[in-house]
């Protein structure tokens, strides 16, 4: 697929987003998307979530991604996957399932929980009346997702689907969001150090602005190639990886970008707070920094320190 | 023991057929291999002692002849294939000494810029007959390299005659021949004045003398040339046109040589991970680190294998190589505790070497504040003062 394919679907996700932050997937006709997936979905897929990223969408884009990875034999249109609470493996709770809805308000249809059984993962539809659900506030509200809970299980219908492939897709197109945002933040960054004068010259020909927003290109670069691997070898371990080291980025332009936007960036006015509470949010679910690299030493410890990618 | 005969058509095999027949040959030879590879605990004179069987033992078999042209001693094919041997040594728990992998380094330049000299001489270098040591900084010139002042003048009949003072020479105690960067022009050119040269070290112009480093190891020396003669046929590339072929070079630094160091650190982390008290979510994050390194290398190394020229944003893979490098040490420095402080035995010996060794990685080829500068200003844009 040409550059020309990947502007166009940039310009199209742009020009939505000048309508709403909130995507609506029905323009995803408008992308052709079905052709998309079908003739190179890596690419597809990376450019939609890179661009919710850097514009900060809202909308169900990870629902597609996760009902991917589901392979559903069963009738579920309408269902929605509902994901695991932050620093939860899946929405199985003592005593009660929990986890978060984050295409947006106002669904009516069913839930597909990830719960924990004597034999592993499984998925089971929550019947809407069976659940409720409640919105989330917190960093970052705009996000609109919610709190969905239901009392201890019951019978529950289980579905058909694979939860590790569920969860490989959504962190893998995580990163790919948390990446453009993180491209953008950097972004705003160098254009605001370009401008700012002072001492009668920009502050971004000062070395130490310099260095620090080196710095956080590296960790982009180095979150680009692990993501990007993720597609050659869509692994658990590189998911966790990729959403590791996009967490990592964004970290660091953060933390890097917010130094030197000095004043400015601690403004309510500027978007530097809206790009950071995203972040926050987007760089804990299914998976902190800190959680995913745990996974990994835990991982490399099993089965050994893995050497990823072929030579070719 | 034995030497194998040569491996025909083991450059024409793909990747996976390559990396079999890699596999089953080391297999076969492990233990060979765990005699005879350099222990680099041992002063820098004994590690390289000759004969240099675990360099040759590789040569001859084949492996490291994989991406080199056939006219200059090695088997053609892609150096993507030649990255595998670092690999698959390295996941046996084997490692290729410093001084053997800088060939990657220095050999493409010879072969690119000086093709004629390559003929002759690279076979000896590839196979460890000879060891070459870089004389490119000065004590005035390091990071401003383009300020250097060794000069090179030369002689009616062609041949150059070389003076000057190098120094943080890598392993020149063991070196045969010195590739020398000197002035050619004025120094106001800068780096328009500079040429490169192949020198034999044992001539009367030419003095060697150990620095010690912090490993107590000679691993780096100071290289005095007074009237050393160059004959005219051991210029690499253009008369003032160095600047270019040292350029060149450390893209290969940062491509294949960063990919040596990536195998190096993944087999460090092999061993860390067998530690209990190492923890999970450091050695998560070395790991990450370390996959960050062996996939940007991999991709600075297919650019160049078709010819391309990866830019400025190689920054990026010293800059990860370094951090790398050091991360995973302090990792270990953090886990042996006591043992790193007091311990005596072989191993520890190792570790401590590694810990001091990386250090310089953010120093040596570049260091990591000129990286930091190349990505803000070349790469980014960012303006100059």
């Amino acid at each position: 697929m040409s550059d020309r394919f990947e502007q166009e679907i940039r310009a199209v996700i742009r020009q939505s987003a000048e309508i709403s932050s909130d995507f609506d997937l029905a323009r995803l006709d408008d992308l052709g998307w079905d052709d998309l997936q079908a003739d190179d979905a890596a690419l597809a897929t990376r450019v939609f979530f890179e661009e919710h990223g850097a514009l900060r969408l809202t909308g169900a884009a990870l629902e597609l991604v996760a009902r991917a990875g589901l392979e559903l034999r069963d009738a579920t249109d309408g269902a929605r996957v509902l994901f695991p609470m932050i620093g939860a493996a899946t929405c199985s709770q003592p005593d009660r399932i929990l986890g978060i809805d984050v295409s947006g308000p106002g669904h009516e249809g069913d839930y597909l929980a990830p719960l924990d059984t004597t034999d592993g993962v499984r998925i089971f539809r929550l019947p809407r009346s069976a659940v409720t659900v409640a919105a989330v506030g917190g960093i970052d509200p705009s996000l609109a997702w919610s709190r969905v809970h239901a009392g201890a299980r019951g019978t529950l219908e289980e579905v058909d689907g694979d939860w590790a492939a569920v969860l490989i897709a959504s962190r893998r197109a995580l990163a790919h969001q948390l990446l453009g945002m993180s491209r953008r933040m950097l972004q705003i960054a160098v254009e605001h150090v370009t401008v700012r004068t002072q001492f009668g010259r920009p502050i971004g020909s000062n070395q130490a602005v310099q260095h620090r927003l080196a710095d956080s290109y590296v960790e982009l670069a180095a979150a680009t190639v692990i993501v990007e691997e993720c597609w050659v070898s869509p692994t658990s371990l590189l998911a966790i990886a990729a959403k590791a080291a996009a967490g990592r980025a964004f970290e660091s332009i953060s933390s890097n970008g917010q130094q030197v936007l000095g004043g400015m960036g601690y403004s309510w006015e500027h978007d530097w707070h809206r790009f950071v509470r995203r972040g926050l949010v987007l760089s804990v679910f299914l998976g902190s920094v800190a959680e995913s690299e745990r996974e990994l030493g835990r991982l490399v410890r099993l089965d050994g320190v893995p050497r990823i990618g072929d030579m070719a | 023991m034995s030497l194998d005969t040569l491996q025909e058509g083991i450059a024409d095999l793909d990747p996976v057929a390559f990396r079999e027949r890699l596999r089953a040959w080391i297999a076969e030879h492990l233990d060979e291999l765990r005699l005879i590879v350099p222990d680099e605990t041992l002063p820098v004179e004994e590690t390289y002692a000759r004969p240099r069987s675990f360099h040759s033992t590789l040569f001859d078999a084949g492996w490291l002849r994989v991406g080199w042209s056939p006219d200059m001693g090695g088997l053609g094919g892609s150096v993507l294939l030649r990255a595998q041997v670092y690999d698959e040594l390295a996941a046996v728990g084997i490692l290729p000494p410093e001084a053997l992998t800088a060939i990657e380094v220095l050999g493409p330049a010879l072969a690119r810029f000086a093709p004629e000299l390559a003929a002759v001489h690279l076979r000896s270098l590839l196979r460890g007959d000879e060891m070459w040591v870089q004389c490119f900084s000065e004590t005035e010139a390091g990071s401003d390299l383009a300020s250097l002042s060794a000069k090179a003048a030369q002689n009616p009949d062609g041949s150059w005659l070389i003076t000057g003072h190098k120094i943080w020479n890598s392993f020149g105690v063991v070196a045969d021949r010195a590739v020398v960067l000197a002035r050619t022009g004025s120094v106001l050119d800068r780096h328009r004045g500079i040429s490169m040269f192949l020198v034999d070290v044992d001539q009367p112009g030419v003095e060697i003398r150990p620095i010690k480093v912090m490993t107590g190891r000679n691993e780096l020396s100071e290289v005095r040339f007074d009237g050393a003669v160059a004959s005219a046929d051991r210029l690499i590339g253009e008369i003032n046109g160095g600047w270019a072929v040292a350029m060149y070079l450390l893209q290969w630094e940062r491509g294949p040589y960063a990919w040596t160091r990536q195998a190096w650190v993944h087999e460090r982390l092999d061993r860390l991970a067998k530690h209990p008290e190492v923890d999970d979510r450091e050695l998560g994050a070395a790991y990450l680190r370390a996959l960050a390194l062996r996939l940007v290398s991999r991709g600075t190394l297919r650019l160049l294998a078709i010819g391309q020229n990866p830019g400025a944003k190689i920054s990026v893979d010293k800059l990860l190589l370094s951090s790398s490098e050091q991360q995973t040490l302090d990792l270990a420095r953090a886990a042996f505790a006591g043992d790193f402080a007091l311990g005596d035995d072989h191993e520890i010996r190792h570790w401590t070497n590694d810990y001091f060794f990386t250090r310089t990685a953010s120093i040596y080829g570049g260091a990591a504040e000129i990286q930091r500068d190349t990505i803000a200003r070349r790469v980014m844009g960012l303006p100059r003062e």
